[in-house]
């Protein structure tokens, strides 16, 4: 696909409303995206969940608002290309080349209709209510998360973001010295173990509401 | 750009690659690569460079990664308090939209606090994910034992209380085997023992009954000096007492079993003797006991003559008591009708206690 083809696909007249009411994501269009991903079913959709996870951080770090919804805009409009029959060499950067056209249309949408106070996200009244919130069930499903954890994982997260500036950095050295990686090995593992860490709470806390 | 965007992607995996090489210098890089994605996330680089960080994390994974470990970074350090006022906006600005963010910074917040709360656990293997202990092979001798490794003294302090144990426990298995084998020879002796008990009683039992046939056949014998109760119909007996009875000659003695000897027993109360009288003249007879040296123990008047089919007899009953143990005699005296005694006899007898 030419650099003037990638325009012309994103240009004004293709606007997210407009392909909204004309396209929607089949079966059959979804399947080609994943293809195009991967031929091995398994790979194309791990490569769909961080494609999408990558979008929806685009758009929260460029603090927009529904980051979810700006990154689906945004599958549509690849896949619908790909289903079109068209040829994309480089899948991730076209990605990101629709995904900053999203962007720039949110934008233009945003300053069209500025916000109220009234009209406040829900994201923006939750943190509001966040201050008043009882943490209690949170730090419960904390402790049963870190329980879940294998001793080796919990051991190494406890240690690993303990004590502050320059102990925090001695006591990481000596983490990584002891398991014989790199720090950025060492950032990254504890990165992944806080991830899944997180994800449990949520997990926990959404399953208390339920019973609730 | 583009060349620009792939001398970067490039470098990125030559830093990579140099990372297992020799990751001292690479701190400083990775600093300012975190530097510059938390710069990314608070929204202070110029658009170009925001652009050149997302054309990267969308093409790298790891570039990816390190963007979100940055954003890991910012939010503690938005909930430590540590960002400047002016990025602290910048962050909640960011926040305020994102229910994602929001949700990350309460974690954060409760983890904080968590972390404050208790102490960390103390750094030891029990970091090293299983994944790292399968790379590191080593022998279940060496485990157990640390002949390397930095855990020698622990190591060698359970192996030596395995050691201990085991030597315990065989101690202990010898001891068992050898009470067993003890209680096995006790039992054996104590059957032994009561098979000649058995023998033992039976032999016991037969003998009775051999004793107590040979009884039957032979009958009772009295004994040569001492004779049961003599009753007597003017004197009953007392219970558990016993009167002994001698036949004396004058001159010699013959007692009832053919000797002159008497056989005191502590229940004998009396002595009876019957004294053969060669002349039957007189009135009355005197019957006096003496010792050795004349010395009287015992004397009975009136006494009077009984005939018996075996001939005339005077019959003189003595208090045991009299007579200890000793030679006596008994010299008889008759008294005639005119008031005159006379000896008639002497007897001789012995006492033994």
């Amino acid at each position: 696909m030419s650099s003037a083809d990638f325009h012309a696909s994103l240009s004004p007249s293709n606007s997210a409303t407009h392909e909204k009411a004309k396209w929607s994501l089949s079966k059959d269009a979804f399947e080609k995206l994943l293809n195009s991903f991967s031929t091995d079913r398994e790979e194309a959709g791990a490569q769909y969940e961080l494609i999408r996870r990558k979008l929806v951080r685009f758009f929260e770090w460029r603090a927009l608002e529904s980051a979810d919804e700006h990154a689906d805009e945004t599958i549509n409009r690849v896949a619908r290309r790909i289903d079109e029959g068209q040829s994309i060499e480089n899948l991730k950067g076209y990605f990101y080349g629709v995904a900053r056209m999203v962007f720039m249309e949110a934008l233009r949408d945003r300053e069209r209709a500025p916000l109220s106070i009234d009209d406040a996200p829900q994201s923006l009244r939750e943190k509001v209510l966040d201050e008043a919130e009882e943490p209690e069930a949170r730090v419960l499903c904390l402790d049963k998360c870190l329980e879940a954890l294998s001793p080796s994982n919990r051991g190494l997260i406890l240690n690993y973001y303990q004590e502050e500036r320059r102990a925090k950095i001695d006591l990481r050295q000596e983490l990584a010295d002891r398991l014989q990686i790199p720090l950025n090995a060492l950032r990254i593992r504890a990165h992944r173990i806080r991830m899944s860490l997180e994800k449990c709470i949520t997990n926990c806390l959404q399953s208390d509401a339920g019973a609730k | 750009m583009h060349y620009k965007l792939l001398a970067i992607g490039r470098g990125r995996e030559i830093e990579r690659c140099l990372e297992h090489l020799d990751w001292g210098p690479q701190l400083s890089r990775q600093s300012d690569q975190k530097e510059l994605a938390a710069q990314y996330l608070l929204g202070t680089l110029s658009e170009e460079e925001t652009a050149q960080m997302e054309e990267r994390y969308f093409s790298d994974n790891a570039e990816f990664e390190e963007v979100e470990i940055a954003e890991e970074e910012l939010i503690d350090r938005y909930v430590r308090g540590e960002l400047s006022d002016a990025d602290n906006a910048r962050f909640e600005s960011t926040l305020a939209l994102s229910p994602r963010l929001t949700e990350r910074v309460r974690f954060a917040r409760v983890w904080k606090d968590r972390l404050t709360a208790s102490p960390s656990p103390p750094v030891n293997d029990s970091v090293i994910q299983p994944r790292e202990l399968e790379k590191i092979r080593i022998s279940w001798w060496s485990k157990l034992f640390g002949i390397s490794g930095e855990q020698r003294s622990p190591r060698l302090a359970f192996a030596l209380s395995l050691l201990l144990l085991l030597l315990g426990g065989v101690a202990l298995l010898t001891g068992w085997l050898r009470l067993r084998e003890e209680s096995r020879r006790l039992t054996s002796q104590q059957a032994a023992l009561e098979q000649r008990q058995r023998e033992l009683d039976k032999q016991a039992a037969d003998l009775r009954a051999q004793s107590e046939e040979i009884a039957n056949k032979v009958p009772p014998q009295p004994s040569p000096i001492e004779t049961p109760s003599v009753a007597k119909p003017d004197e009953e007996p007392k219970s558990g007492t016993s009167i002994l009875a001698l036949s004396l000659s004058p001159g010699g003695t013959r007692s009832l079993g053919g000797g002159s000897t008497i056989r005191m027993q502590p229940a004998t109360t009396d002595v009876v003797f019957t004294l053969e009288v060669q002349d039957p003249d007189y009135s009355t007879y005197r019957a006096i006991i003496l010792t050795p040296n004349n010395t009287s123990v015992f004397a009975s008047t009136q006494l009077r003559l009984k005939r018996s089919p075996s001939g005339p007899t005077v019959t003189l009953r003595v208090p045991a008591k009299n007579l200890q143990a000793g030679d006596y005699s008994i010299r008889l005296d008759g008294r005639t009708a005119s008031g005159t005694t006379e000896t008639v006899g002497d007897y001789q007898f012995r006492v033994l206690r």
